[in-house]
């Protein structure tokens, strides 16, 4: 399977690479678009600025590129990733994203107003009844994901989400599946064993 | 809701694993990337690498120490010491770290810290405050280049420059406990200004079960860096730990009767006392 996760600007995509090659897989950090086109699975990774992402997809020619293999490829989204699948996100404003799918991306203080922010640190993961591809064992034990975010996304078709966590008494969707397109908002190459784990689940369910 | 975090500090010297008592007198202490291995291992939430003599060269060099560490160790890596520019933050993400801790050239150049929160995220940037007391009228005094240099900046100020800079993290260590096991110093917490709407990493000389509870619990704090005290527990564990957990064999636990032990505390054992022994707090840390 041939991986390509691309870089879009400043942030640790190394970590991702390592992850993926931990599991046995290998992949390129790129932003040519022959070599995103002749992958299988399309990785967009990141911390960071929903705009600056967008503006770099756009001046790289990726971001209409996606729009055309939109239902060509696999693509994994996680957290800024996740996020510019979206329509719109209200980060500064308002900036429109990939439109892959439907809903925009908020303001965690949305949910709970007055808590520190960004969210940083382990949160639990509550996985919902379609959970597939995201469930790591046979056991229903909860396990911890590592989270960086001050954005949440909010897809209008909530059928898509697998996984929910808590902003403090609050849900909001952690990761998605829909059909060819993955996405979580916490980092699974950052969350040890499990996040690895989880990575695995998800590659050989391809 | 989410779990507060133990973060293990590592000070690196050249490439050795170092640690000094309030901030002088290192001692070699071995093998960065083993100890990384162990508290990796040993379910640390993070890792807070900080290179104790980069400020005094005024250059980062932790680089290849760093990308040596993402091909095992998969939890969020913090890394500072010496970071003067965004390309150093650039090429120290590239390297694999998630997070810089930048403290002495936030005094040079005032408007660094926004600067590098509006390139890089601000969730990529973390405040670093080193203080220490000044005895004669109580303040805490901003100190950097490890400690030498007394700022003039005195908290709870520099904490609102922080803040108001946009980065996504402030880590407060205390210089007169730092190395010392002998508790982190609460009174600092006087100093932290009510509404810092940004998360607190404290560090310092916490080294005890009792302490850690008392600080997790306190709601204005994120999380705990703790650098001797775990240093303490590898140099006995180290080889057995790593052995253990190769083999697939679990992890022995040990009983404690009391929540204050002796300066030598593990990651693991922490998280399995607050969980199994205080149902009501198992909230505060991951298991």
């Amino acid at each position: 399977m041939k991986i390509s996760i691309v870089d879009y600007g400043t942030a640790n995509y190394l970590s991702i690479y390592r992850a993926i090659e931990k599991i046995g897989f290998t992949s390129q950090i790129t932003s040519d678009p022959r070599i995103i086109t002749s992958s299988d699975l399309i990785i967009l990774p990141g911390v960071g600025a929903f705009q600056t992402a967008i503006n770099s997809l756009k001046i790289s020619g990726l971001f209409n590129l996606f729009q055309d293999l939109q239902h060509e490829r696999y693509f994994l989204g996680i957290c800024l990733g996740m996020q510019l699948l979206f329509e719109t996100s209200y980060e500064n404003g308002c900036c429109n994203g990939l439109g892959f799918l439907k809903g925009d991306v908020r303001s965690l203080s949305e949910l709970s107003k007055s808590r520190k922010l960004p969210h940083i640190g382990w949160s639990d993961l509550i996985l919902t009844s379609s959970h597939q591809p995201i469930r790591i064992s046979e056991s229903d034990k909860c396990y911890q994901m590592y989270f960086v975010h001050s954005y949440f996304c909010n897809p209008d078709d909530t059928s898509i989400i697998t996984a929910k966590s808590n902003f403090y008494d609050m849900e909001y969707p952690s990761a998605i599946n829909y059909e060819n397109i993955t996405a979580f908002q916490f980092h699974p190459e950052k969350s040890s064993i499990n996040g690895l784990e989880l990575l695995n689940c998800y590659f050989n369910s391809l | 809701m989410i779990y507060k975090r133990l973060i293990s500090r590592l000070d690196i010297k050249n490439e050795n694993l170092v640690k000094g008592i309030c901030y002088e007198g290192l001692r070699v202490l071995g093998d960065p990337k083993s100890f990384a291995q162990f508290y990796y291992e040993d379910k640390t939430d993070e890792l807070l690498i900080l290179d104790a003599v980069a400020s005094l060269y005024k250059r980062p060099a932790l680089f290849s120490l760093i990308k040596e560490f993402s091909s095992d160790i998969f939890v969020p890596i913090t890394v500072g010491g010496g970071i003067r520019s965004l390309s150093d933050i650039s090429s120290y993400l590239k390297s694999g770290a998630d997070k810089v801790a930048i403290n002495s050239f936030c005094f040079e150049d005032k408007g660094f810290l926004e600067s590098a929160s509006k390139e890089f995220g601000s969730s990529t940037i973390v405040a670093s405050i080193s203080v220490k007391k000044d005895k004669q009228n109580g303040n805490y005094c901003c100190m950097s280049d490890n400690s030498r240099t007394n700022t003039g900046a005195i908290l709870p100020d520099w904490i609102k420059h922080c803040m108001n800079s946009g980065v996504g993290e402030i880590l407060i260590t205390s210089i007169d406990r730092d190395g010392t096991q002998k508790g982190f110093d609460e009174d600092i917490l006087r100093f932290i200004p009510r509404k810092v709407n940004i998360p607190i990493v404290l560090s310092g000389g916490i080294s005890s079960y009792s302490q850690i509870l008392t600080l997790l619990r306190n709601q204005d704090l994120s999380g705990l860096a703790i650098g001797t005290s775990f240093h303490n527990y590898a140099l006995n564990n180290i080889s057995t730990l790593n052995s253990l957990v190769n083999n697939g064999s679990s992890f022995q636990r040990i009983q404690r009767r009391t929540t204050s032990l002796p300066a030598n505390i593990s990651n693991r054992l922490i998280k399995d006392f607050i969980h199994d022994q205080l149902a009501s707090e198992k909230n505060l840390l991951r298991p």
